[in-house]
């Protein structure tokens, strides 16, 4: 992994990375029209550290994860291009049945509706130990006894009675923790959360949220959490990607994001949000909507909603580059966001 | 009854509402003679709203907040105590007319998607409301659709154009411009921007804000997120398996919370606070089904400072400070 100076991952890529994406990009064809869902993400997410994935609905970010794992339904009819290097391999070579192999045990994802992942009609300690079965060849009655386990350790009360119910009979809180149990059965290396906690009240996604970070440090796993919500990766995360219209338009240390934004779209989105500690000061959302991904011009994408944009901010394609060490941000004009706020 | 009284002239007077569900027996359990099980949604809630007021009501799914909610525009009706608007009992209004409760009272969803027809423009949308309830004649419809547009800060060309072209930010300005049409005394808002995302739901909740401050309506809004009441309301009241449990003025509540539970909530709460990594889960378990809620204080099995006595004794609805009560035997 010493070839990086070639392409721009989004951070300088280092041995211990994990995962390293160079130029992804997905597109979705239609009869007329053409969407770039992903428009050449660079991304490198380190060994055991946790990456925020933030973005409002339609930026690309639950089609990234899912172009990361192949998960494209055959239908969507994608156009993927681009290297997505897992552990020094290529994952877009290998053959469909290493890559379910893989998906089955060291590269998992969970979805914001555990019922998506989950049989109604089948109880679930079958589910979540199906994975033991399969890949790893554990007897009936192995697998039952390391899925108590795993029941316990996701923090489900008396996991022995629980087993054999259905998914029916528990709360969504409940159920996400089995979808956990069930990604963390075959030990993997890499979890990818969308919107893990989403659907969850408060007091359930702060339940879960510290349930993935517990395992996480115990386990020595990487996760890649995406969310809608500031706070939510704020809190978990080590480093973000701030996406906008298939874009990757901001990137760096947590700490550096929310202290020094240097992309317009992460200030606006930090101006949005009403703050729990002060209440009433007036918000300052962004103005008008997020672009169509199937007209978009040749230069930012957030120029029309910009309100520090300049004439060439429409005609200039722009690229992320660096703007403090480690610190990324696709803008023209990073320097005026950092005259705004001195 | 009514321990929980705010200030001002009340527009609405809640006294002891209950909305029960009765659970529909299998024939299996008729036959073995099992008892009829009860769904208590709201269980004995006193509350009052002034006029003017933005009221939060704040909870988790399961609370009853919603159910409470609809009780208020007669969706359910309430299986005990009394609903009252401007000191008259809500079941006496009739439903249509000058007076009517549909003039009085309105209620815009959560989901700007399920609740416009498809197949109405905006415009067609608006007039039918005024015509049906004679707000204006179809001669001053037209320029009541564009004040109401203009209201809530729609441009003019959203009126001729349906409900599938426009954003959820857009639907939800339209189905508030529906509320507003005819200029009611109170409007309930459940999860108003719940479903949308960020910088569109700042557009909103900034637009509510107007609303609150220009249009003189009473409001009750219903949210699971505490910093968007914290952001839009003048009192508070904090919901758990169908009790008010927490109860006063925002900054109170935020501030000084009284309650473990309102404790708990504010707790859970993510903030943008990068160096605050992510600890212990504060409240443990979920909320119990409102098919057996539990006796005694019904926050005893998640409460860290449960005694002997919160297993007994419910506690009632204490004043702790003007205006701020809380329904606890250890609160503070």
């Amino acid at each position: 992994m010493d070839t990086v100076t070639v392409t721009k991952p989004t951070r300088a890529a280092a041995a211990d990375d994990i995962l390293v994406i160079r130029g992804l990009t997905t597109e979705f064809r239609g009869r007329r029209t053409r969407i770039r869902a992903n428009d050449d993400i660079h991304l490198a997410v380190g060994r055991g550290t946790t990456l925020g994935i933030v973005g409002e609905s339609g930026s690309g970010k639950s089609v990234l994860c899912r172009s990361i794992l192949r998960l494209l339904p055959p239908s969507a009819d994608a156009h993927v291009e681009g290297a997505v290097e897992y552990e020094g391999r290529d994952l877009r070579q290998l053959g469909e049945a290493e890559m379910r192999r893989l998906r089955g045990t060291e590269l998992r994802m969970i979805f914001q509706n555990p019922m998506t992942s989950l049989n109604p009609l089948w109880p679930i300690g079958d589910q979540i130990t199906e994975g033991l079965r399969v890949y790893a060849g554990l007897s009936a009655a192995a697998a039952r006894s390391r899925g108590v386990e795993l029941l316990g350790r996701v923090g489900i009360p008396s996991p022995e009675q629980r087993f054999d119910e259905l998914p029916f009979q528990w709360s969504g809180g409940m159920l996400q923790r089995a979808v956990i149990a069930m990604a963390i059965a075959g030990s993997p290396k890499l979890l990818f959360a969308d919107e893990p906690t989403t659907a969850l009240d408060v007091t359930i996604q702060d339940q879960i949220l510290a349930l993935l970070l517990e395992l996480q440090e115990r386990m020595g796993m990487t996760l890649v959490l995406v969310s809608h919500d500031l706070a939510v990766v704020a809190e978990t995360c080590d480093r973000i990607a701030v996406m906008y219209a298939g874009r990757i338009v901001e990137t760096g240390p947590t700490k550096a994001i929310f202290s020094s934004p240097r992309h317009p779209y992460t200030l606006g989105l930090l101006g949005s949000i009403p703050q729990l500690a002060t209440g009433s000061n007036r918000l300052t959302p962004i103005p008008g909507q997020p672009p169509d991904l199937a007209r978009l011009g040749p230069g930012c994408p957030f120029a029309p909603r910009c309100s520090y944009v300049s004439p060439d901010c429409r005609t200039t394609p722009v690229r992320l580059e660096a703007v403090a060490a480690d610190h990324r941000s696709a803008c023209l004009h990073p320097e005026r966001l950092a005259q705004a706020a001195a | 009854m009514n321990a929980m009284t705010g200030s001002g002239a009340a527009l609405i007077e809640i006294a002891g509402v209950a909305v029960h569900f009765p659970v529909r027996r299998s024939w299996i359990d008729a036959i073995g003679r099992a008892p009829r099980r009860v769904v208590r949604a709201v269980d004995g809630v006193d509350l009052t709203i002034g006029e003017r007021e933005t009221l939060g009501l704040v909870g988790e799914s399961g609370s009853g907040k919603t159910t409470l909610a609809r009780t208020l525009v007669r969706i359910h009706e309430p299986t005990a105590g009394s609903i009252r608007l401007r000191s008259r009992d809500l079941a006496s209004y009739p439903r249509l007319g000058d007076d009517g409760l549909c003039r009085q009272v309105q209620m815009v969803f959560q989901d700007p998607y399920s609740s416009l027809n498809p197949r109405k423009t905006v415009a067609a949308a608006l007039t039918e409301v005024l015509l049906f309830h004679q707000v204006c004649d179809r001669a001053g419809a037209a320029r009541e659709v564009s004040r109401l547009l203009r209201e809530v800060g729609l441009p003019e060309g959203v009126a001729d154009r349906l409900p599938g072209t426009l954003s959820g930010g857009q639907r939800q300005r339209v189905g508030l411009a529906r509320a507003l049409a005819v200029k009611p005394a109170f409007i309930v808002l459940d999860e108003p921007v719940a479903a949308l995302d960020v910088s569109i739901q700042a557009q909103i909740l900034n637009l509510l804000k107007d609303l609150k401050d220009h249009a003189g309506v009473g409001m009750l809004l219903v949210a699971h997120e505490l910093s968007v009441v914290r952001h839009m309301c003048d009192r508070v009241a904090v919901m758990y398996l169908g009790r008010i449990v927490e109860f006063g003025p925002t900054a109170a509540i935020f501030e000084r919370a009284q309650h473990p539970y309102t404790q708990s909530l504010l707790k859970a709460v993510p903030r943008l606070i990068p160096e605050r990594r992510h600890r212990a889960a504060v409240l443990k378990g979920d909320i119990p089904s409102p098919l057996n809620i539990p006796g005694g204080c019904r926050f005893h099995p998640r409460c860290p400072k449960a005694q002997d006595i919160c297993r007994k004794i419910d506690p009632p609805a204490a004043v702790l400070a003007p205006g701020h009560l809380a329904a606890c035997h250890f609160p503070g």
